[in-house]
């Protein structure tokens, strides 16, 4: 028990460190001394009239930024840990029930239909919990509910609406709709606002709260549901409050972010080989570890060059070696 | 024994079968005309075609069917797309709901099958992999290269001499290349150029250095603030918008931000072009005036007045009714032109 404190303690003091070197990081150039100053000021009266621009470059656009970046890591990281201890499968991530593609495809349909921003977060959001509305409904389709057919049922349902989308992309103008709905699907925090932050952190920090709650159910539902069964566990109850907390993280994160790959697949395996498998310490150890993953990415994304590099591609180019890495190391 | 017969009997179909559809695409080809004449695309092709050409296909390349109207040959058009048809075409030229329209929207490749049902003499493309299944099948396919100002008016010389209204082909160019070199003229002795930025499908994605925007923006006398950018439209971060802090903020009207995506943004309030008020939605009318369409040279002139208002000036709604009413044969009545020019 004493260990476990210790490796939360660390994680949480690894965050406090990420997050101060990205205060420092970003495209506007603004000297340390300047930064220190600003900061220094906050708790003061006012901020002297030249450093107004470097006041909000930092409170405005900065820390928004980090603190979204560091929501949706925690996000990612803990549904991953969750659907791949409940389906018992370590190549499972956040999106094998479809909301991905589900949230994906609405996204495409406002786009395509009024491209306003509120509706396209509003359609992903809804497309993607019903993308995973149906990957159950088509799980139960004459089977009892299994954790297998389940993932298959998420499959069928994902590449339907992957064909969807690029229905969707085929008719859509080359011109002006196609490159947004490309965009959007690529997945950036660039334009991620005060609005959007609203709308995702708190739903995402309460169903946090109720995976970590059930943490210890979710260690039993590990075992099998037979055996969760016998311990006097409605598992089907528990399987759908645990999926829909899952989701509604899931489709939000990729209602305002777009389909960020791979954190929901490597952080959780990370964090395995750290705290190893009892979820009790797995769960708030990987929505740590996720939090800080996605920020030290998320400042690769906005910091590197002039132009935003797409998420998914860095989390990949991050993500790929490293969880070879660790199946490597694994076999000794 | 019997079944022996029946595969005999399955293969002598399958032959006959194949035996009729290769004898039906080679009995009809579709160029009639003995006469034919060689012309150079703009990917520097040699194509044969017909001496005239009556029936003309620009289903895959929705600027081709704008260039075919401007150099008045509207007539000839055998095959759109649904992005040639809209409010505005169908006031200018009724009849464009009758034409056969294979492709839903536009800018798509299309079977060969629905193409040869529209008999065309020549389809204009931009895809170089249409071009030799085309080919196969007896049609001549030119490929077009708008993605500057200079290739647009390449093209429509090009077009204007496939056509056979190379004179008026000129006319439209002479256009061109004068309100180009007045621009010019006229911002010459400007010492600090205004810095521009281009927002298209989003608020934070800019027109990069490839774009046509970039052009445009270049030929008003401005300078792009993503002119070092590569690729499409550039993915951008709010700090880098601040770093840039651009005079002028342009938006296309098919993304999804609005002026008061940036007007109303906190962070964005000490951006030159928030502070004084120089934030404008692009305009469109057929099209957009943005994208490589022949409309762009109304929207390279109404950029240059907005950036050096005190250098030039066009009377923009005279402007709209000249060129539309000159090379359109359409008068925008004053309402239009007003939603238009609006800001």
């Amino acid at each position: 028990m004493k260990t476990t404190r210790n490796y939360t303690t660390y994680l949480i003091l690894f965050n406090l460190l990420v997050f101060t070197g990205s205060v420092f990081i970003g495209r506007y150039p603004i000297s340390v001394p300047d930064i220190l100053s600003v900061v220094g000021h906050v708790f003061g009266p006012d901020v002297g009239e030249s450093h107004q621009l470097i006041h909000t470059v930092i409170f405005k656009v900065r820390i928004p930024r980090i603190l979204i970046a560091m929501v949706i890591g925690a996000g990612l990281g803990i549904t991953g840990a969750v659907f791949q201890g409940v389906f018992k499968n370590p190549l499972v991530s956040p999106y094998i029930l479809g909301v991905s593609s589900g949230g994906g495809f609405g996204a495409a349909l406002a786009i395509l239909l009024c491209n306003d921003a509120i509706w396209i977060q509003l359609s992903a959001f809804v497309f993607g919990m019903i993308a995973v509305a149906l990957s159950l409904l088509t799980a139960r389709l004459g089977f009892r509910l299994s954790t297998y057919t389940l993932v298959l049922a998420g499959v069928v349902v994902g590449s339907f609406f992957s064909a969807l989308i690029s229905l969707l992309k085929y008719v859509a103008d080359t011109y002006t709709k196609l490159p947004a709905i490309v965009f959007w699907l690529m997945g950036s925090l660039a334009s991620v606002n005060t609005r959007d932050m609203l709308f995702t952190a708190p739903l995402t920090l309460v169903c946090i709260g109720v995976l970590i709650m059930l943490r210890w159910r979710i260690n039993i539902l590990s075992l099998g549901s037979d055996q969760a069964r016998e311990l006097g566990l409605n598992t089907t109850v528990l399987y759908i409050v645990i999926i829909t907390c899952s989701t509604m993280i899931a489709s939000s994160i990729v209602a305002i972010a777009g389909i960020i790959g791979w954190v929901g697949l490597v952080v959780p395996h990370l964090c395995r080989m750290i705290v190893g498998a009892d979820h009790t310490r797995l769960l708030p150890a990987s929505a740590l570890m996720g939090s800080a993953y996605m920020l030290i990415v998320d400042d690769v994304a906005r910091a590197a060059v002039g132009q935003e590099i797409p998420l998914g591609i860095v989390t990949a180019v991050i993500g790929a070696p490293f969880f070879a890495y660790l199946l490597g190391s694994r076999r000794e | 024994m019997k079944t022996v017969f029946r595969n005999v009997l399955i293969i002598l179909i399958v032959a006959a079968g194949v035996a009729i559809g290769v004898g039906f695409f080679h009995s009809r080809s579709p160029v009639r005309q003995d006469r034919t004449r060689i012309i150079h695309d703009q990917t520097g092709r040699d194509v044969k075609i017909p001496m005239a050409v009556h029936r003309v296909v620009t289903s895959m390349y929705p600027i081709a069917t704008q260039i075919v109207f401007m150099l008045g040959a509207q007539d000839c058009l055998a095959g759109i797309s649904d992005y040639d048809v809209n409010g505005v075409m169908k006031r200018i030229y009724p009849a464009i709901e009758r034409i056969p329209r294979p492709a839903r929207s536009g800018g798509q490749e299309i079977g060969i099958e629905e193409i040869l049902k529209l008999k065309p003499d020549i389809v204009f493309t931009h895809f170089r992999s249409s071009v030799d299944p085309l080919a196969e099948v007896g049609i001549p396919a030119v490929c077009l290269r708008l993605e500057t100002p200079d290739a647009l008016i390449e093209g429509i010389l090009l077009t204007g001499k496939i056509l056979n209204r190379q004179d008026r082909a000129r006319e439209v160019v002479r256009y061109y290349r004068q309100k180009l070199s007045e621009i010019r003229k006229r911002t010459e002795a400007v010492q600090q150029k205004k810095k521009v930025y281009f927002a298209g499908p989003s608020m934070l994605s800019t027109a990069s250095g490839e774009h046509y925007q970039n052009f445009l923006i270049e030929r008003a006398s401005g300078i792009n603030t993503a002119h070092k950018c590569r690729g499409g439209w550039a993915a951008i971060s709010i700090e880098q918008l601040l770093k840039w802090n651009p005079d002028f903020i342009f938006i296309g009207n098919y993304g999804t931000a609005r002026v008061d995506s940036f007007t109303d943004d906190p962070r964005l309030s000490h951006v030159a072009a928030v502070q004084n008020g120089n934030v404008f939605m692009s305009p469109y009318y057929i099209g957009s005036w943005d994208v490589p369409t022949p409309e762009s040279i109304l929207g390279i002139m109404w950029l240059a007045v907005k950036l050096y208002p005190e250098h030039i000036r066009f009377d923009m709604a005279q402007e709209m009714t000249y060129f539309y009413s000159t090379f359109y044969g359409y008068s925008p009545s004053s309402d239009e032109i007003e939603a238009v020019l609006a800001e």
